[in-house]
């Protein structure tokens, strides 16, 4: 069940929030029993046969933590071991049995075909959760928890499907305060957050509409201008910006109005000055299980100078296989373990230079340049397969020659008198279907100036406290939540249902992985 | 810091202003004549004439397209001696105004040869050419829908309909459709007749690919809008004297119909109808029909297989029909 989606906005939602508002708070375990029941409904609305595979999962993993706190001597490493092999054998079954078929089809040069698996909505996620539960149970035998905690812990709808990938001790001892209610707060601010996520989507969507032009064309061989190209990539990268952020904005959201804070998750990561800064803001919980759990574990920085590069390249290319069993996410994560080790090279000159480069012009230079090479690699994460995504950086870095789309540019004394004499190539490339390149135009720089110019709904909520983390940078507008707000969300919240009743609402790029 | 319920309060009502908002915005759109929705009104206006001229006791087909495309008024006429008007129209205006269109027209003493697609024993068919035509043809029958009904037509209504309409009415009229057939497509008894083997569109038909979802699917068990929309109509036909038959839509047959779920689907019409007293004449197989029979899409027949079947159903028909003497217009059409 998408969150924009007909369903979940006006039967799933109010009926969870206003139940689980009417349960008395001290009877505990049907609060937690409701959200539990409400969670495996959303969940098993895609696929309900997945739902015991989802409650097995649980199961074992639980079953695995107990065991560690009870069992002796060295028993707890062995569990952990056992937990760790089985989520990751569950992942891989589901996610790169294909993949790995298909990688060995091709050593071998025979066609091995392929298995009909369907891949559970949210394993990555669950998956994820449970070890870096188990691995925190195994280091501190304390922090283990009751069942229908953990149970709620994982299976709770608004972090299930896409994340933010939360920690034990985040959310589990909220579940033990006053808060854990549908309070006029909670509701409130959850609200607020909610809508400002499915503004952001609406913004998404309009992105999608270029960047699908583009990509589905260059997937089906359609001629590409170099023009074209660079709008589909900026579209691209404005989508999923949109997108994760909307759905983060929501999960958020939906959390605190049942009065369960979730950690930051997406930090204007567009306005990061360089591709490391750019990780800390960018689904700011998968770097930072990445960082705890594989990067730490590898030995991180602690092992010298040539390991660490080595462990930057690992952990990102297995943040690329997590997106995806693909080809093209495994050169995706690998051009950005290339890109953080190029930075850390860069800040190791710059401190043996002594040179700060504290400047806005060298700041706005940083972000200038980590958005390009940001958005040159999200070609790789778009494209179907290496060869469109090669024929899309052909066309983007202009290695046939410059060019540029012949209808758009199909008349003028400067089409003629300048860029014709320049050597630009004028290319007819309708088959892209994008009909009006102004509008196009217009939406990139629109949503540009919304990810460099507007601060984010973290910041501009921040007097409410939104989030488990203060608010680190103040920003230069904050919103206030009082009865004109309410009239312009609730109007635009009308806007938005309209449109959920029209037509279908697109899934949010994350829920793919 | 805490949050106001004046922000809690005013949600509801921004949203509630929204609604409000764009039900104004469908008042403002009375009466823009659309060109999308002037095919439907001008059958719709001419079978209206034509019922209001034929005496009764009177047989009215009533349906969607494909009784308008499938079904032979004059041939009824012709071999029965039972005065026949063919007012099917448009599937797209949903059951439960063709039933008040019916309603509308049929007098105490006729009878109703009801045909009706299967889509509308399961979800029927999206509202875009019902709130279209209601919004330029019909604004009566949109005063008295209830609120929640002008509430979900304001939600689904697209920006770009609304735009059109306000066009319209700033004077900006819509450039008329070329080459289209308009109500003049129409002989006396309200039978389409454009729609010879001679007129075929090439390619023959854009849809004929198309199936029909609840002959794949099966029906839902429980109860659907379509059927309360059909047990209304039962009821007041029954108060109104009004009789009422049934018969199953002429289709392209594909195989997978003879499947279960394809049975199910008729099994559970044919259920419904006996469950309510209406009579079924002929078997859906009866008009389950080769493709090279239809005209442009899946439910339309071409006019000579919509005579030939009409011919096939008349023997059925026949018994249930009142008889009386042959007053209708005179055959000049074909």
């Amino acid at each position: 069940m998408l969150f924009s989606s007909w369903n979940f906005l006006v039967y799933f939602l109010p009926a969870t929030v206003l139940v689980f508002a009417l349960i008395p708070c001290r009877w505990e375990i049907t609060r937690k029993t409701w959200l539990i029941a409400a969670s495996l409904v959303f969940y098993g609305y895609w696929k309900l046969e997945y739902v015991p595979l989802l409650a097995g999962s649980i199961l074992v993993n639980y079953a695995l933590a107990e065991g560690m706190v009870r069992a002796p001597a060295h028993w707890p490493r062995l569990l952990l071991t056992a937990g760790v092999v089985l989520n990751l054998l569950l992942l891989g079954y589901f996610k790169y049995t294909n993949f790995a078929v298909n990688f060995l089809g091709w050593v071998t040069q025979s066609d091995l075909g392929n298995f009909n698996i369907i891949l559970p909505l949210a394993i990555s996620f669950f998956t994820f959760t449970q070890i870096s539960y188990l691995v925190d149970v195994y280091r501190d035998r304390t922090v283990h928890a009751r069942f229908l905690d953990y149970t709620l812990f994982v299976v709770l709808f608004p972090h299930l499907i896409a994340g933010p990938i939360v920690r034990h001790w985040e959310i589990i001892p909220q579940f033990a305060t006053r808060e854990f209610r549908v309070s006029r707060d909670n509701f409130g601010l959850g609200m607020a957050l909610f809508l400002f996520g499915l503004i952001k989507k609406y913004l998404a969507d309009t992105a999608a509409l270029y960047a699908d032009c583009v990509y589905n064309g260059a997937a089906h061989g359609a001629a590409l201008s170099t023009f074209d190209s660079w709008i589909g990539t900026f579209a691209f990268a404005l989508q999923i910006y949109f997108d994760f952020s909307s759905y983060s904005d929501m999960a958020i959201g939906l959390a605190r109005m049942l009065g369960i804070k979730f950690p930051f998750n997406f930090d204007s990561p567009y306005r990061a000055t360089s591709i490391i800064v750019f990780w800390e803001r960018w689904h700011r919980t998968l770097t930072r299980f990445l960082r705890e759990y594989v990067y730490y574990s590898l030995g991180g920085n602690r092992c010298g100078h040539v390991r660490q590069m080595f462990n930057i390249m690992a952990t990102m290319l297995l943040s690329g296989l997590w997106h995806g069993a693909g080809w093209t996410f495994v050169i995706w994560g690998a051009l950005h373990g290339v890109y953080i080790i190029i930075n850390h090279q860069w800040r190791l000159l710059l401190a043996k230079l002594k040179w700060g480069l504290e400047h806005w012009a060298w700041r706005a230079a940083g972000v200038l340049f980590t958005f390009l090479m940001v958005s040159l690699a999200w070609t790789f994460f778009r494209a179907p397969t290496i060869d469109v995504a090669g024929r899309m950086l052909t066309s983007l870095l202009a290695l046939d020659g410059f060019s540029l789309p012949d209808q758009w540019f199909a008349h003028g004394a400067w089409r003629d008198n300048i860029l014709a004499p320049l050597g630009f190539q004028f290319i007819p490339t309708q088959a892209l279907n994008i009909k009006h390149y102004e509008n196009a135009l217009a939406n990139i720089a629109i949503l540009l100036v919304v990810c460099w110019g507007m601060p984010n709904t973290q910041q501009i909520l921040s007097r409410y406290h939104p989030i488990l983390e203060p608010v680190t940078r103040p920003s230069w507008f904050h919103l206030k939540l009082g009865a004109g707000t309410g009239l312009v969300l609730g109007f635009i919240f009308y806007l938005i249902l309209r449109n959920a009743y029209a037509s279908e609402p697109s899934p949010f790029i994350y829920f793919n992985f | 810091m805490s949050i106001p319920w004046r922000f809690i309060l005013a949600l509801p009502c921004g949203f509630l202003l929204g609604v409000g908002f764009f039900i104004a915005m469908l008042y403002t759109q009375f009466g823009a004549e659309t060109q999308s929705s002037r095919w439907t009104y001008e059958i719709v206006h001419k079978k209206q004439e034509i019922a209001a001229k034929v005496p009764g006791p009177r047989l009215l087909l009533v349906g969607g397209s494909s009784g308008l495309f499938g079904l032979d008024a004059r041939v009824i006429q012709e071999e029965t001696g039972c005065r026949a008007v063919n007012f099917s129209s448009h599937a797209g205006l949903g059951l439960e105004y063709i039933l008040y269109l019916a309603e509308k027209t049929a007098k105490p003493g006729d009878t109703i040869l009801l045909s009706l697609e299967y889509e509308f024993f399961e979800s029927g068919f999206s509202y875009e050419v019902y709130d279209d035509y209601l919004l330029a043809h019909d604004p009566d029958y949109f005063r008295q829908l209830s609120w929640w009904e002008k509430a979900q037509m304001a939600t689904r209504v697209s920006f770009t309909r609304i735009q059109r309409g306000w066009s319209i009415k700033r004077g900006k009229p819509e450039k008329s459709r070329p080459h289209a057939p308009y109500a003049d497509a129409l002989n006396d008894y309200g039978d389409e007749i454009n729609n010879g083997v001679a007129n075929r569109p090439s390619p023959p038909a854009r849809d004929l690919g198309l199936k029909a979802e609840p002959l794949l699917q099966g029906l839902p068990s429980g109860p659907t809008d379509g059927a309360e929309a059909l047990k209304a109509f039962f009821a007041w036909a029954k108060a109104n004297h009004v009789t009422v038959l049934a018969t199953f839509p002429n289709i392209i047959y594909h195989p997978e119909y003879d499947e279960p779920p394809g049975r199910q689907a008729v099994e559970a019409i044919n259920a419904f109808y006996k469950s309510q007293g209406i009579t079924v004449v002929g078997t859906a197989r009866d008009a389950m029909l080769p493709a090279d029979q239809f005209f442009n899409t899946y439910y339309h027949l071409t006019k000579e297989a919509a005579e030939a079947r009409t011919r096939r159903l008349v023997p059925e028909l026949k018994p249930y029909l009142p008889h009386g003497p042959q007053a209708g217009p005179k055959t000049s059409s074909p």
